[in-house]
């Protein structure tokens, strides 16, 4: 019996030195090369693809991480739901720069370039809670039900509260609560079009998918239209004149003009919940058949396979 | 302590609760092992065929009434579905409602397997076995077909009626109880009456016996019980007899001796019949000397019946010796010894015991012998044995007395006269020597005409 516990206090103890002294180090990603980034859940890992849709590099992540966020041009955040902490990468080395103790329930994060600052939003406390670079706490608020969507405009910072009929409007930096306006339960996607109006889709609430996008007026929080879309839309993209929505009950990628007129709807991908654009690539990744699609014209010009259920998608160049 | 009736009641009580049990557990077991095994098949089949009528694309409504058209008709439950909330298509994210199926099983699905479960469904709010087959197209989970049957379980049966189910099965036990209980004690009142029977015994009650009525094994113990009584009690009235048979034999010479002595003391006898006096307590004396050897003998030979040390014997001259010893009793008698001895024979044999015997028989032969007759000793080999006769031409054995020879004190003079001179005792000597060299004998006899006792003694083993 003492033999026995003695081993398992050695296996134990080798356990926490392998764990304590080997820091995970990735892959390098040079800091001249641009990437779309995806971030699969299914076995967590990072795919990243050059401009010509070819996977160079995959970071198979060593922990149950729920979702990334890039930070300048060669940091990259990752955290989990479940994790008590997220971890700042140097793309460039590989190496972990910094840890932030976040608690478990991290839902979504956003980089504020303006204030060198990252916004956590936590589903379990209801908060967002700003961090310095160094990964010091540097303000937390609490918000609606289950804060998760966030987009930055003009200084303000847009919650979508997932679990409650609310979006929350707090100022960067200091967090401080400008306005909640009543929107529709399971929101998720925005984007801010015509620097007037924000673009808000949605799962649709219960068991009835929703197949809206809902528009606001970012002045006064009213919804003044609907667009009639594919079932599910929740991922938004914006390009010089048109607005890409995912739609993932549907499988669809349409392509909206700014005034909300339906231009093109194709079938793409197997559930996809994320569309981006990287350089004049219109870019869908396809949650359940485990493809990146690369379109031009609305047609498929690339599939790209990437590792197991890509939900998230990053894109490195698209400033320059 | 516990009866042994009690015990088996336990055993074959238990044994029943058992097989109920196990009968339940087996029952369960082929309800699903079989029944439900194939009711999943059924439905996968009818899902898979339903299945061909999706052509690909997005699940239309046509598809959908279609099936719902079949479900009108149809003996199980059966619906298309192609809600993606319902079939956890938002599953990276944290969903707020029950779905129909679950994140692993739309894994399953998406690789075009079908699913069979069986087990409590909320949706439906019961036990249901069923079947979900996807409809695919270029890996998109398009939608399912979703086929259930409520399921009985025998469980859930039982739990509504749990109180008749468990009180039947009780009441079936105390009743089997009651009957083993009434069957074993049944079977059991022979060895009850055999107990009391032996409890009797142990008092002394010889003459208890117990009513045989089965052929069964307690029967056949009865009948051995039955047995050893009379053995016992036969014995028991011999031990009597003979310590009876001893006193008197003892008594009579003792009292001659009392009497003249005490006559002797007295003066009561005239000078001239003193002498004779005087021989006759001599005589009474030297009998019951003999009496008391032969009585010696006869407990040493019967304690010696088991076994003792036995070596190679030269029959005839053991033969002659007693001959030599007996020869002046037929003297005096005047009857003629006569020998016929195989000179050959050795015997596994002890010496004085042989010797024993063969006076016993001689001495027998004299005493019932006329004068002038003869008796005829002889000795020969046959296989194994060695076989020694001693014949005489006396007044022989009447048949019916035959059989008591060997008892002890067994006359068949009944009027006990010791005119003859002998104790009752000799034959049974022979009888116990006999069987202490593992031998056997017999006595052949004609009222009249002389008796002729044949012994039979092994020969040593030729090595």
């Amino acid at each position: 019996m003492i033999w026995r516990k003695m081993w398992i206090l050695w296996i134990v103890s080798f356990a926490l030195i392998l764990s304590g002294c080997g820091e995970t180090t990735y892959p390098t990603i040079s800091k001249t090369k641009n990437f779309v980034a995806s971030v699969n859940l299914q076995a967590p890992s990072i795919s990243f693809i050059n401009d010509k849709g070819k996977v160079f590099t995959t970071w198979k992540l060593d922990e149950g991480y729920t979702g990334a966020t890039l930070i300048d041009h060669d940091y990259i955040l990752l955290y989990g739901y479940q994790l008590k902490k997220a971890t700042v990468y140097n793309l460039s080395t590989g190496k972990q720069e910094y840890t932030i103790a976040t608690g478990i329930g991290i839902t979504n994060a956003i980089y504020d370039k303006k204030h060198q600052k990252v916004y956590l939003a936590n589903g379990k406390t209801n908060r967002i809670s700003a961090y310095f670079s160094n990964g010091k706490l540097a303000k937390t608020q609490k918000v609606g039900n289950y804060p998760m969507s966030m987009i930055i405009h003009d200084q303000q910072l847009y919650i979508v509260n997932y679990k409650d009929t609310t979006l929350s409007i707090l100022q960067t930096n200091t967090l401080k609560p400008l306005k909640e306006w009543t929107i529709e339960k399971s929101s998720n996607g925005m984007q801010i079009v015509k620097n007037k109006e924000l673009w808000i889709g949605g799962h649709g609430e219960g068991i009835k998918p929703n197949s809206t996008a809902d528009i606001y007026d970012l002045q006064t929080g009213e919804r003044i239209s609907q667009i009639k879309l594919p079932l599910m839309p929740v991922g938004f993209a914006k390009s010089q004149d048109r607005v890409y929505v995912i739609s993932h009950g549907d499988s669809a990628l349409s392509e909206v003009d700014f005034n909300g007129k339906v231009i093109r709807k194709m079938e793409v991908g197997a559930n996809p919940f994320t569309v981006t654009i990287f350089k004049d690539n219109i870019v869908v990744a396809g949650y359940d058949d485990h493809h990146v699609y690369f379109l031009q014209n609305g047609k498929i010009a690339k599939t790209i396979n990437v590792g197991k259920g890509p939900f998230q998608l990053l894109v490195r160049g698209n400033e320059e | 302590m516990k009866k042994l009736s009690t015990k088996i009641w336990t055993v074959i009580v238990a044994f029943l609760a058992i097989t109920i049990l196990f009968m339940y557990v087996l029952t369960d077991f082929l309800y699903e092992g079989l029944y439900v095994k194939d009711a999943e098949d059924s439905m996968v089949e009818v899902g898979e065929k339903l299945s061909t009528i999706y052509n690909g694309g997005k699940v239309t409504d046509e598809f959908i009434q279609k099936i719902d058209e079949y479900n009108d008709y149809s003996n199980i439950n059966v619906f298309a579905v192609r809600n993606p909330r319902e079939l956890s298509a938002c599953v990276p994210f944290d969903i707020d409602y029950d779905t129909l199926i679950g994140a692993d099983e739309r894994q399953q699905l998406l690789e075009g397997k079908t699913i069979t479960k069986k087990g409590y469904e909320k949706r439906f709010d019961r036990q249901v076995i069923s079947a979900i087959i996807p409809l695919t197209d270029q890996k998109r989970l398009e939608g399912i077909i979703y086929i259930y049957f409520p399921l009985a379980k025998i469980t859930e049966m039982a739990s509504k009626e749990v109180f008749i189910l468990l009180g039947s099965a009780a009441i079936f036990i105390v009743l089997i109880g009651f009957g083993v209980f009434k069957g074993i004690k049944h079977i059991m009142k022979p060895l009850k009456e055999l107990q009391n029977a032996a409890e009797k015994m142990a008092v002394g009650n010889y003459e208890t016996r117990v009513e045989v009525k089965s052929k069964d094994e307690i029967g056949e113990l009865a009948q051995t019980f039955n047995k050893m009584a009379t053995s016992i009690q036969r014995e028991d009235e011999a031990q009597k007899q003979f310590l009876a048979t001893v006193s008197h034999e003892l008594r009579t010479p003792i009292s001659y001796v009392k009497g003249y002595g005490e006559a002797l003391q007295n003066g009561y006898i005239e000078e001239s019949q003193r002498q004779e006096t005087l021989s006759l307590i001599v005589r009474e004396a030297n009998r019951l000397e003999k009496l008391t050897n032969e009585l010696l003998q006869l407990s040493r030979a019967v304690n010696q019946t088991e076994s003792g040390p036995l070596y190679p014997l030269p029959l005839a001259e053991t033969l002659r010796e007693v001959v030599t010893i007996t020869e002046q009793k037929a003297y005096l008698k005047s009857i003629s010894l006569r020998t016929d001895i195989d000179e050959d024979i050795i015997i596994n044999a002890n010496e004085e015991k042989i010797k024993q015997i063969m006076i016993n028989l001689i001495e027998n032969g004299l005493r019932y012998s006329k004068e002038g007759t003869e008796i005829i000793l002889s000795s020969k080999r046959k296989e194994n044995m060695a076989i020694i006769t001693v014949q005489d031409h006396g007044i022989g054995i009447p048949a019916e007395d035959l059989p008591h020879i060997t008892e002890r004190f067994y006359r068949v003079n009944k009027a006990r006269s010791r005119s003859d001179g002998g104790s009752g005792l000799g034959l049974s000597i022979v009888d116990q020597l006999v069987k202490y060299h593992k031998g056997t004998w017999h006595i052949d006899s004609e009222l009249g005409n002389g008796t002729k006792v044949t012994i039979q003694i092994p020969l040593i083993k030729e090595i």
